[in-house]
């Protein structure tokens, strides 16, 4: 059995266990498939194309809250594929403008994005009999757990075998290309516009639906889902990444550790994102020399 | 109407110049992007709510004490941690959110508000103006002639080479880390003492710093884009932010 093959029948493993659990391991599972979904969509940009983003929320959020208004409106549910669609096509427009900047200028630029959305959400307000949004942000009527489940851990699963496919393809291999030196990726013919615009399209995608699944999981979305806990969250998640599993299971146990430690106190998961961030570096170095 | 509008937007202006001054200091010297600047403002905003009405002034010396500790903090995280401009911005965010979570857990999610320190307003050429405003335009004069005889004197050209080249300046002999943590301490003590000073001028959370954070780092992208060193690049920085923001007051 190829690493490859271990390490679906491994995702497989973790989606199915659920199934078996109470309503709130349920629960806890199907955010933490979002996550994951979230954090692999993130991993494909950094990834195969060496771009650390830190506005992934972008997609992710601009999703969920352009969802929510859409439910709040009464749009039928099976209009919301067609939001995630447009959100990540917009996203893939201003991460591609954004490629255009070195890699930590990108760096910057990304998480700029994300605080200037968080900033500027709890401004998003509908005046009807009586004040909707702001920093309430807009509820939705809740969905079976089980049906969010199932369609997030089928999205999550979709995201996984993608990565692998791509990562072995030529598509994959011409994106690691323009990863390691652009231009000798150029000189060997490869259409680098080309190869970062479909990177971006990508990894937007799977960062949209996730987002999609976040506002139908929550029923509810407010403008924390810009802040910047979940624009490092993915980082924070792969910070040990090696191969695509590891930054699954990085984010099943940061929801994990972070529902234990709000348990304790009450945000008290920031500590240990924090943390987790100020040693990255150290960490990276190591999973790096180790890889 | 309009005169007054034009008159708080440069005094918002003001403000930024002098926000940004600590953060441009830290991208060109220290090189990074020091993310956990929005946190020590809010830190000082804090420090004020707690001692400024029964401490008053003397509750400026427990500020310049805990941002100094965190000042420290941050420059010793950064020359362990962070070896280049990424990890080094990366590990300030973290310092960042640390900062903002313990005033979080301290004080519980809320806003809170000092309301008894009243608001003197001051006329001149029939513009009112709130002392706040005319206490950061003093500041930010006070800093740009210190930056300019710092640049003046013999340690201005070694400054200079230090946001030139740092690898260089390294070799020729200048011992950049004692500019590195001079302009990270200063810094975060400069950010702090703002929060603290307009602590009364708005409500205190934990999560301040961001919104202010944001238009700092965009000043400082444009400014910049000038590729300045030196005092010049203060004034530029001044000019660019009054004009940042008229333009976003205008809107």
């Amino acid at each position: 059995m190829s690493k490859k093959t271990l390490e679906i029948a491994a995702l497989i493993v973790i989606l199915v266990i659920p199934m078996f659990l109470n309503f709130y391991y349920l629960w806890l599972f199907c955010l933490a498939s979002i996550f994951a979904t979230y954090t692999l969509s993130w991993f494909l940009m950094e990834k195969l194309c060496g771009r650390t983003s830190f506005g992934h929320t972008l997609p992710f959020g601009l999703t969920a809250y352009i969802a929510a208004i859409a439910i709040f409106f009464k749009y039928p549910l099976y209009l919301m594929p067609l939001i995630a669609l447009l959100v990540a096509m917009v996203s893939a427009t201003i991460f591609y403008a954004t490629s255009f900047l070195d890699r930590v200028k990108f760096v910057f630029a990304t998480f700029l994005y994300s605080i200037v959305l968080w900033e500027f959400a709890p401004f998003v307000v509908i005046k009807g009999d009586m004040l909707y949004g702001g920093e309430e942000g807009f509820s939705i009527p809740m969905l079976p757990t089980k049906a969010v489940y199932l369609f997030s851990s089928c999205l999550l699963f979709v995201t996984f075998v993608f990565l692998i496919v791509l990562h072995n393809s030529k598509l994959g291999l011409k994106m690691m290309a323009v990863r390691d030196d652009e231009e000798a990726a150029l000189a060997i013919g490869i259409n680098v516009k080309q190869i970062k615009v479909l990177n971006c399209v990508f990894s937007s995608l799977f960062a949209s639906f996730a987002g999609l699944m976040y506002t139908l999981h929550f029923s509810h979305v407010d403008p924390d889902i810009f802040s910047v806990e979940n624009a490092v969250f993915p980082f924070i998640a792969s910070v040990f990444a090696g191969g695509y599993l590891v930054p699954v299971i990085g984010s099943y146990i940061l929801i994990f550790a972070s529902k234990y430690l709000n348990s304790i106190l009450p945000q008290f998961h920031l500590f240990l994102y924090a943390i987790i961030l100020i040693i990255s570096p150290k960490l990276r170095r190591f999973s790096n020399a180790r890889g | 109407m309009e005169i007054n509008y034009l008159i708080i937007n440069f005094f918002s202006g003001i403000f930024l110049a002098l926000f940004t001054i600590g953060l441009i200091s830290n991208f060109k010297i220290a090189k990074f992007l020091n993310l956990s600047y929005g946190s020590f403002f809010a830190l000082g905003a804090y420090v004020a709510y707690h001692f400024f009405l029964s401490l008053h002034l003397l509750s400026i010396l427990i500020l310049l004490f805990i941002s100094s500790i965190f000042g420290i903090l941050l420059y010793v995280l950064l020359k362990k941690i962070g070896n280049d401009v990424l990890s080094s911005t990366i590990v300030s965010l973290g310092l960042g959110i640390l900062i903002e979570e313990i005033l979080r857990l301290t004080h519980v999610t809320g806003y809170f508000l000092i309301l008894d320190v009243p608001i003197k307003v001051y006329e001149i050429a029939g513009v009112k103006m709130a002392q706040w405003e005319l206490v950061q335009f003093f500041m930010l004069i006070t800093i740009l002639t210190i930056l300019y005889a710092l640049y003046k004197s013999k340690y201005g050209i070694k400054i200079k080479f230090v946001e030139e080249d740092v690898e260089l300046a390294t070799i020729y002999g200048v011992n950049i880390n004692v500019y590195q943590f001079s302009s990270i301490l200063l810094a975060c003590i400069l950010s702090s003492v703002l929060g603290f000073l307009s602590s009364t001028t708005q409500a205190i959370f934990p999560s301040m710093g961001w919104g202010v954070l944001v238009s700092g780092i965009i000043v400082l992208a444009i400014a910049s884009q000038f590729r300045l060193v030196g005092f010049k690049q203060y004034l530029v920085l001044t000019i660019v932010s009054i004009a940042y923001a008229e333009i976003i007051g205008w809107f």
